[in-house]
């Protein structure tokens, strides 16, 4: 039951830790649009497939 | 490279493809490039070759992995010069160098990665972020950098830009809003989540320090959610004693802070017998979640329609002593002079005072045809000068001006619609006032014993949870409309659904509703060789005409030849007079025989040649809707700023029994009976019909044109699913009417057995998750088996 008190502070601490994780993702507008960043995943490896991958197809 | 070829079904009859688009092409009517590559127009064609040129191949590659369909390519005028405006500009920019557009014609993925790509191949650009589901993009560009280049360079694409008036866009705002909104549910789902742990403490059974310590755990989560997450909810309730209008946050609150405080008490005394935070903040996790979700898919409707802003003029030409200045519109004074130009919209309501215009007023009127306007005749704000220019005096200011007005009468009627969501909040107020009163009436029983009077009063409260009105109304009505949005229908608000059940008589609009809106050359009569359809496809490039739209779009594939026209008049409403190679070509209007059609007579060096007839033609599906409707017993009509003779015509061919013709927009609103009628149109024209009417659809093919005076915007599929949207009405309503079945009967049973004192708060704490399950699975029931095709 010793173990109970570190457990408790652990599990506190991540889930806060997330909390915090999210709040920081929210004010860097990572909610903002929640579509467009998915099909930039595709144009990269379009891009590296077609040209010599020189450079970033997007300019983040 | 080859000619791509495709071959249908049977895999017997090879089909052409668009290179571009992928849309079929009938053989024979293909456009060819110096590659031999095939188009189905000129436009798909100079997208391709801009494409190629500029190594951005990789459109192709990202269209065919996403599966994305393209539409044919529309040309893309109007006037762009204004960006280079100093005064303009500052008005527009967001910062320094950066301003943002609302783009037209962004279709899919590849749209995305060619507009991102404008740095490398715009000098002078920065960088360019779009955002795909608002439809905008944030340009930045350098000091030598131009705004003009960077809309030209999209406009070869395919692409409009317009520029966004930092303040017109609202959507800003609204995302702060909603992302203040997710914070809240995030910290309400963290800790419910962990308080819900911490009690499991005490329902088994844990014993002394422990269940102490995890007991104020609970307490201190729960503070977070009570001041930071609810609180919404508790200004809402405060807002209701001061305004007495109803809402369904006062029963919440009332409930939720009973709960707290009974708990904290309990706490204080150190007997565990009311501790309820888990519950409590579990409760509020889920108010806050269906809210934010109702609110979300509301979002899109304004997004969706927010395209409306943009029909109006960015600017007018203002003379100025001897000078020409170009002015926001919004800056103009009555009497102020302002000069249009062909292909430009009408910056202001005025009076024509000199110059030789053709204006197409479908903005208004609905009339495709554009009409000539002569000296001292009134021309409107919006309209679009198709042909000509003229000098024009500013008659009223522009937020009198007629389409401001309509504007806005639209925006103050949809204030007003909201009967379904009062009725629903006037039921939870009366809902709470009964519970509130038997929990005091219990009270009041047990004065003697105020331990179990605290205690059964308090299981009534948390039992009796308005869980259906709370969230399962919200949550249904926002299933049924992310249903309506995955097949491209939009809703204002979930309310529409509910008057869809009231709707008898349904009006379309004619032209771009019931019609594809674009004429046809539907009858040729005389002899047109191939030299001469050339000469007249050379002729009509020149003019943006509806009729030489159609004679372009219809001959360019057979006679694509380059030819020289020497010289070009165009008479408004009248025809046109060129000169093309040698041979003097005249194209004279004909009066209308039959009212649907408009003839050209076509002559050579005063040689008649023949006579060509065009007409808008039937949308494929108007002929199936109308017969699914009038089959559930609607009455159907048409109501239509064309001629009489034309929507006669067509409603015959229809089968639709009543119409009425020349109606201006004022004629429309007073022909819809607002407790009955629902509107069915483009949007554009019928702005004060829509928002009169029960319900107002807007079926044009491209949101851009669509007001925010529809309850309803389809997107892209036309009339086609107008019977379906009853059918998600009825849908919803039955799904409310079980959720009410379920709602009452667990309540009544549930608060006599807690009143009774069987139900103690504990198990009234179990039993309210059990409630919230079983609202959501009849919320996603309601849907089940819903086809749409």
């Amino acid at each position: 039951m010793d173990l109970i008190v570190p457990m408790i502070i652990i599990s506190l601490l991540l889930s806060f830790g997330f909390l915090g994780a999210f709040f920081w993702a929210a004010r860097r507008k990572q909610f903002d649009d929640l579509v467009t960043p998915s099909w930039r995943a595709v144009f990269d490896d379009e891009f590296k497939s077609n040209k010599e991958g020189e450079q970033n197809a997007t300019q983040l | 490279m080859s000619t791509e070829v495709v071959s249908i079904r049977e895999g017997l009859n090879p089909t052409l493809v668009c290179k571009h688009c992928k849309s079929p092409i009938t053989k024979g009517q293909e456009f060819f490039d110096t590659k031999d590559n095939i188009f189905c127009c000129s436009g798909c064609r100079s997208v391709f070759s801009v494409l190629s040129h500029c190594n951005l191949d990789g459109f192709y590659a990202i269209r065919d992995s996403t599966g994305s369909k393209l539409q044919a390519v529309q040309e893309i005028s109007g006037p762009i010069a204004y960006l280079e405006n100093p005064d303009l500009i500052r008005k527009y920019e967001t910062a320094p160098g950066q301003m943002r557009f609302f783009i037209e014609g962004l279709q899919c993925a590849a749209c995305v990665w060619v507009l991102e790509k404008m740095p490398d191949l715009v000098p002078g650009i920065h960088s360019v972020r779009v955002d795909a589901l608002r439809k905008t993009m944030e340009l930045q560009k350098n000091d030598d950098g131009s705004y003009v280049k960077a809309v030209e360079f999209a406009r070869n694409l395919g692409y409009s830009l317009t520029p966004i008036l930092p303040g017109d866009d609202l959507s800003e705002a609204r995302r702060d809003l909603r992302l203040l909104e997710l914070k809240r549910l995030a910290v309400a789902a963290v800790a419910a989540g962990n308080i819900m742990l911490f009690s499991f403490a005490d329902y088994f059974g844990a014993e002394g320090g422990f269940l102490e310590l995890f007991r104020w755990m609970g307490f201190a989560l729960s503070i977070p959610v009570y001041f930071f997450s609810a609180i919404t909810l508790f200004k809402g309730a405060w807002a209701t004693l001061k305004t007495r209008v109803p809402s369904l946050d006062l029963p919440l609150a009332v409930a939720l802070l009973a709960g707290w405080i009974l708990s904290v008490h309990s706490l204080l005394r150190g007997n565990g017998e009311n501790i309820y935070f888990d519950s409590l903040t579990f409760l509020i996790f889920l108010i806050l979640a269906s809210r934010y979700f109702v609110s979300r898919i509301q979002d899109q409707f304004t997004e969706f329609s927010k395209g409306s802003i943009f029909i109006l003029p960015r600017f007018a030409r203002k003379q100025w002593s001897q000078k020409e200045e170009l002015v926001d519109p919004k800056d103009l004074r009555v009497g102020d002079i302002v000069r249009v130009l062909e292909g430009e919209t009408i910056p202001c309501d005025g009076v024509v005072e000199s110059g030789n215009v053709s204006v197409d007023e479908s903005l208004l009127s609905g009339e495709s045809v554009p009409r000539m306007m002569p000296k001292s005749s009134v021309i409107y704000l919006g309209t679009k000068a198709v042909g000509g220019e003229a000098i024009v005096r500013v008659s009223v200011t522009h937020e009198r001006s007629r389409v401001a007005s309509l504007l806005r009468a639209s925006l103050e009627s949809a204030t007003l619609k909201g009967d379904t969501a009062r009725s629903l909040e006037r039921w939870s107020q009366t809902f709470t006032w009964i519970v509130l009163s038997l929990s005091l009436m219990v009270l009041a029983w047990f004065h003697a014993d105020p331990e179990i009077g605290f205690q059964r009063a308090f299981s009534l409260l948390v039992v009796a949870c308005p869980c259906a009105l709370a969230f399962g109304f919200p949550l249904l009505s926002s299933l049924s409309l992310s249903k309506a949005l995955e097949n491209g229908i939009v809703f204002r608000s979930s309310d529409v659904l509910m008057r869809l059940l009231r709707v008898k008589r349904i009006w379309f609009d004619k032209t771009g509703t019931l019609t594809d809106g674009e004429l046809q050359l539907s009858r040729v009569e005389g002899k047109f060789d191939q030299r001469t359809k050339a000469d007249l496809v050379a002729i009509e490039s020149l003019s943006r005409h509806p009729v030489a739209k159609s004679i372009v779009k219809e001959w360019s594939r057979v006679a694509f030849q380059v030819r020289k026209v020497e010289s070009f008049y165009f008479h408004p409403a009248k025809g046109v007079e060129a000169r093309v190679e040698g041979q003097d070509y005249k194209l004279i209007s004909l009066p209308a025989d039959e009212g649907l059609n408009i003839r050209i007579k076509v002559l050579r060096n005063d040689e008649t040649l023949g006579i060509l007839e065009f007409e808008d033609h039937i949308r494929e599906e108007s002929h199936s809707v109308v017969q699914e409707l009038s089959r559930q017993n609607f009455d159907l009509g048409v109501l239509s700023g064309d001629q009489n003779q034309a929507v006669a015509v067509l409603a015959k061919n229809l089968g639709v029994s009543s119409f009425i013709g020349r109606a201006s927009p004022e004629k429309k609103m007073e022909c819809i009976d607002e407790q009955t009628d629902m509107m069915v149109g483009d949007g554009v024209n019928d702005v004060g019909a829509m928002s009169k009417a029960l319900v107002g659809i807007t079926v044009s093919g491209t949101m851009e044109k669509a007001l925010a005076a529809s309850d309803v915007l389809v997107l892209g599929s036309g009339v086609k699913w107008i019977p379906r949207l009853f059918t998600l009405a009825q849908r919803t309503q039955r799904g409310i009417r079980s959720m009410q079945i379920f709602s009452i009967s667990y309540n009544l049973l549930t608060a006599t057995l807690a009143m009774l004192g069987v139900i103690t708060p504990f198990m009234a704490a179990l039993l309210m998750p059990f409630a919230s399950i079983s609202v959501l699975v009849l919320s996603v029931r309601a849907f089940r088996g819903l086809r749409w095709t």
